[in-house]
């Protein structure tokens, strides 16, 4: 036999005992004490609370909203059942919580919260119980000190918001402060926040009072407002342990948990990457093309939330707000140190700045010196130096890689060194694969290891007078150039040019003068691949961009057939052999293909064809999140907007004049991120379907009794229903806006990209079509120093963004067969 | 019974002993959305058909017990408006004319409330050619009428059905 605390009352409503247990575990979770003195009024707060909107932390864990659901049931019958006893009714006199629960506050300290009513900001109090109703489906299971509560918290958290309800200043603040919405208990926490910093305000604490220690016991009164300051913000640090944040606590004996000292970073960083120091540092090693001896060193303390991080946003997007540059490589601690002392100087930014806008100048060769230069490599010569600095000349050249790099040039395809010069059957040129570095160590970018260009015929004759001079007798054989003294670093290449062509050109430039080139003809992302080198200017550009190898394959020819013929080497054809086409993608990470859109969209309408017949069933709430997560995909193919914030163009954000869309899919203080969207018309189209398909929604929302919690979370728009599983004719749902999980969740099955794979595919589709840089900029929201749409000198408009894309996006709608479905109609 | 002008806030929503039937019949498909009727419209469908409530024990407020499809559109107009609440003061939607029943027991609530849904669907549902019939009460009534909704002056709107049948 089961005996629950609560019998004695259980026997005066007649619960029988087989019920008794569904019901003790309801009240012990209202922290009811076990003679339910007050329940009532209690029962009645819980009915009202769960009435309106619901914590998103309620929401979106169907367990918890399947409990919600069935105590909510289990709540009314208890009202109805009661006995009419006064001791159960809410008090009509006594208004003091102290005086009315005496006795069992220490025991049950939530219990008072759950019974008080307060007539100054009643929101306030609603979700405070909200989130002290979640409070333990969240602890459950969490085994550590740090992430669980002690006792002796639940009880100052009883204590603390009780005061709440009879100090002066929380009254002030409660008066003024609209509670109407919370979305989560973050939310929350950012009132208590707020509070914190009125109450400091309001008492006028300086700095140094704050420094003092000062205990509520105490009899001065600026001691005491003191302490309650510091008791604000302990109630904040425990309620934090409920978002994820570990209280501190003391342990006995102390641990050196510092990392091993002299831990280079140079170790940890590969070249041109970033590489995560501690869970919320970043360094980044950014080399200047023009003088990459010098390298600097960036700290980065990016700031990624879960939303963007669900959404599948990388890092180098993000604004950083504080960044530390360095010139050298310094112990691990340097950085620590100095990442809290000094800001980065203007005139590094500055400098870092112009060598993005005005990198060229100084680098580039003219025409006649690489006529010179080339001519010169493919005449043919008497001495083996000769014909050693050629080969040498013109492998840095064609592969825009520096001499030293070149040292381990291999003559075997199956050899792990690069570069490879293939000379066979299938000739090639095999270069590294650039790899991407994000701060996580998700690897399934690129596919493929190595790109294969075509050999120049240019670097075929070099390299062929090179290997049948009888005086070649190199030291290992598939190393041809191990022990050249040309392809060491310093100056020895630029001296052996100079001597044979008298043209003075140093390395750096020879290196660099395709891979610029490149960047010019197809932009920074495609010669980043192409080279294996990292350009200048906008990170997001690449780490949005994911190209196939054939393609890259492609434009090296066109970029060295160009580039002869600038130079007027058109008598012999550039190129004498093919390469095998390589079907491989090289680039960013999960991006997405046209084949995987066009699968996705014709699934969703399909799914949405099949469940519009049986609308006169639930379905009606399964097509809802269908039709919804159509409606995002689909425009979002066209707006590449982020799958953030709304994740989706409404009506009330078009600018019917001039078809533009004015957005923000990202939150920081500059114009960044306000983004101006030129749209496509069926994407004007598809928010407009969505409008009249919320509108027949929102009568059914009422029917089913949850319009006002749909108020109640903001009245977001878009929305998605969750805890869809078994729905039945009594809609135990729950509503939650727009996430980019909820937006993944609806599409499991049907598509595997991250939700914001249109924007990866977007960029790179645009690429592969050749569309200018600055055009797939405007659009995403991407931005190059000094080039962006916003920029004060900029004098590209948003028409001309429009009328680019124009013909490009009308190729996108008909190979992915973009329509603007209807939703509901009533 | 008595008629009275009460202000929207003061409708607590619908009777909790109705919550299930109209969940059961959540998914009729009404051919009008809120889209379809301008506010000064509304507002006179109000005063033709007053919304039915009854009083709260020991609360100032009131339950919707009939004219549940006029409280819907209602609703739906508030939630919509919600964002404009200075604009919102001044619309005729704010204070509307109510039914108010003394006493009635919970059986006689829901009886009522199964008559309205069963019976308002087919007093005033059109039959067959339903655009060709609207387009008659475009073609014949007087245009300032018309006007005030929105559903008749739009070619679309009325072939909805035709256009998404082919």
């Amino acid at each position: 036999m089961y005996s629950t605390e609560y019998d004695e009352v259980f026997a005066l409503m007649g619960i029988s005992e087989g019920e008794r247990i569904h019901y003790a575990e309801f009240l012990r979770h209202l922290d009811t004490p076990p003679d339910m003195e007050r329940l009532d009024a209690v029962l009645k707060n819980f009915i009202a609370t769960y009435n309106d909107g619901w914590l998103e932390d309620i929401s979106l864990d169907a367990t918890v909203v399947q409990q919600t659901y069935q105590w909510f049931g289990l709540a009314e019958t208890l009202r109805e059942r009661l006995p009419s006893d006064e001791k159960f009714q809410r008090s009509a006199e006594e208004r003091d919580l102290g005086d009315l629960f005496h006795g069992i506050l220490t025991a049950y300290p939530f219990y008072p919260l759950n019974y008080l009513l307060n007539f100054d900001n009643a929101d306030f109090f609603k979700w405070l119980r909200q989130v002290l109703f979640v409070l333990p489906f969240i602890l459950k299971g969490r085994t550590k000190e740090t992430e669980r509560f002690k006792a002796y918290e639940y009880e100052n958290i009883g204590l603390f918001f009780r005061e709440m309800t009879i100090s002066e200043e929380a009254l002030l603040w409660l008066r003024q402060k609209d509670c109407s919405t919370c979305k989560n208990i973050r939310c929350f926490i950012g009132w208590l926040y707020e509070y914190r910093a009125f109450f400091r305000k309001h008492c006028a604490l300086s700095y140094s009072e704050l420094q003092t220690d000062a205990k509520k016991s105490s009899l001065d009164p600026r001691e005491q407002i003191i302490a309650r300051y510091h008791e604000i913000g302990r109630i904040i640090q425990e309620l934090e342990i409920l978002i994820g944040y570990q209280k501190k606590r003391r342990t006995s004996g102390s641990q050196d948990k510092r990392p091993p000292a002299h831990s280079r970073v140079t170790e940890d960083i590969s070249m041109h990457g970033v590489t995560a120091l501690e869970s919320d540092l970043i360094i980044q090693i950014e080399t200047l093309p023009d003088e990459a001896e010098q390298v600097l060193y960036s700290i980065l303390q990016p700031e990624l939330d879960d939303e963007l991080l669900d959404a599948g946003e990388e890092i180098f997007e993000q604004q950083q707000d504080e960044v530390y540059l360095f010139a050298d490589a310094e112990p691990m601690e340097a950085y620590i140190a100095a990442f809290h002392g000094r800001r980065l100087s203007k005139s590094v930014m500055r400098r870092v700045e112009r060598q993005h806008q005005y990198l060229t100048n100084q680098q580039t060769l003219s025409n006649s010196d690489v006529y010179r230069l080339l001519n010169w490599c493919r005449q043919p010569k008497v001495y083996q130096e000769e014909k050693e600095v050629a080969f040498i000349t013109s492998m840095v050249f064609f592969c825009g890689l520096l001499p030293y790099e070149l040292m381990l040039t291999s003559l075997d395809l199956q050899d792990e060194r690069y570069p490879k010069l293939i000379c066979g059957e299938q000739k090639s040129l095999a270069l590294r694969v650039f790899k991407l570095q994000y701060a996580d160590n998700l690897t399934n970018h690129s596919d493929a290891t190595s790109l294969l260009l075509p050999v120049p015929s240019i670097l075929l004759q070099a390299f062929d007078r090179y290997i049948a001079d009888p005086d070649y007798s190199p030291k290992n054989p598939n190393y041809p150039l191990f022990d050249s003294k040309f392809s060491s670093r310093g100056s020895a290449l630029q001296d052996g040019i100079e001597l044979e062509t008298r043209l003075s050109v140093t390395a750096h430039q020879l290196s660099s003068f395709l891979f610029l080139r490149a960047c010019a003809m197809f932009g920074t992302a495609c010669a980043t691949l192409m080279f294996n080198r990292p350009a200048p200017g906008s990170q997001a550009r690449l780490y949005y961009t994911s190209l196939e190898a054939g393609l890259l394959q492609e434009r090296y020819k066109q970029l060295v057939t160009k580039v002869l013929q600038d130079a007027n080497l058109n008598d012999q054809p550039a190129f004498e052999y093919d390469v095998p086409i390589q079907t491989a993608s090289i680039g960013c990470r999960q991006a997405p293909k046209l084949e995987d859109y066009q699968a996705l969209l014709a699934t969703l309408s399909t799914k949405l064809q099949e469940l519009r017949k049986n609308l006169l069933n639930q379905d009606w709430v399964h097509f809802h999140n269908y039709f919804t997560a159509y409606c995002i995909v689909a425009q979002g193919l066209l707006t590449g907007l982020r799958p953030t914030h709304q994740g989706f163009i409404t009506v009330q954000q078009i600018l019917y004049s001039s078809k533009i869309a004015v957005v923000r899919d990202k939150d920081s203080a500059d114009e960044y991120h306000t983004r101006t969207i030129p749209l496509h018309p069926i994407a004007i189209e598809i928010a407009e379907a969505y409008q009249a398909h919320m509108q027949a929604i929102l009568g059914r929302l009422h029917r089913i009794g949850v319009l006002k919690k749909w108020q109640g979370i903001g009245s977001p728009e878009p929305f998605f229903f969750t805890n869809t599983e078994n729905v039945d004719s009594s809609y135990k749902l729950s509503l939650m806006p727009f996430k980019p999980r909820l937006l993944q969740e609806n599409l499991n099955g049907y598509f595997s990209g991250p939700p914001n794979g249109n924007r990866k595919f977007l960029r790179s589709w645009f690429e592969s079509q050749s569309v200018p840089s600055y055009c797939i900029d405007a659009l995403l929201g991407h931005g190059n120093l000094g080039e962006t749409v916003w920029h004060p000198h900029n004098t590209m408009s948003l028409e001309d963004v429009r009328q680019t894309l124009g013909p490009y996006m009308n190729t996108l709608v008909r190979l992915l067969n973009i329509k603007a479905l209807a939703g509901l109609t009533s | 019974m008595q008629l009275i002008t009460v202000p929207f806030e003061l409708l607590a929503g619908l009777h909790p002993k109705l919550s299930e039937q109209t969940k059961k019949t959540s998914q009729l498909m009404y051919s009008a959305t809120i889209a379809d009727f301008s506010v000064d419209s509304l507002a006179a469908l109000l005063q033709l058909y007053p919304i039915h409530v009854v009083k709260q024990k020991d609360e100032e407020s009131y339950w919707v017990i009939a004219g549940l499809r006029q409280f819907e559109l209602l609703s739906v107009f508030h939630a919509k408006n919600v964002s404009s609440k200075a604009a919102a003061k001044t619309y005729p939607l704010n204070s509307i004319p109510v039914v108010v029943h003394d006493k009635a027991t919970t059986k006689e609530i829901q009886h009522l409330a199964a008559i309205d849904v069963a019976g308002s669907a087919i007093l005033f549902s059109l039959g067959t050619k339903v655009a060709a019939q609207l387009d008659l009460i475009r073609e014949s009534l007087p245009e300032v009428v018309v006007q005030q909704f929105p559903k008749f002056s739009s070619d679309r709107r009325l072939s909805d059905r035709k256009s998404r049948k082919e």
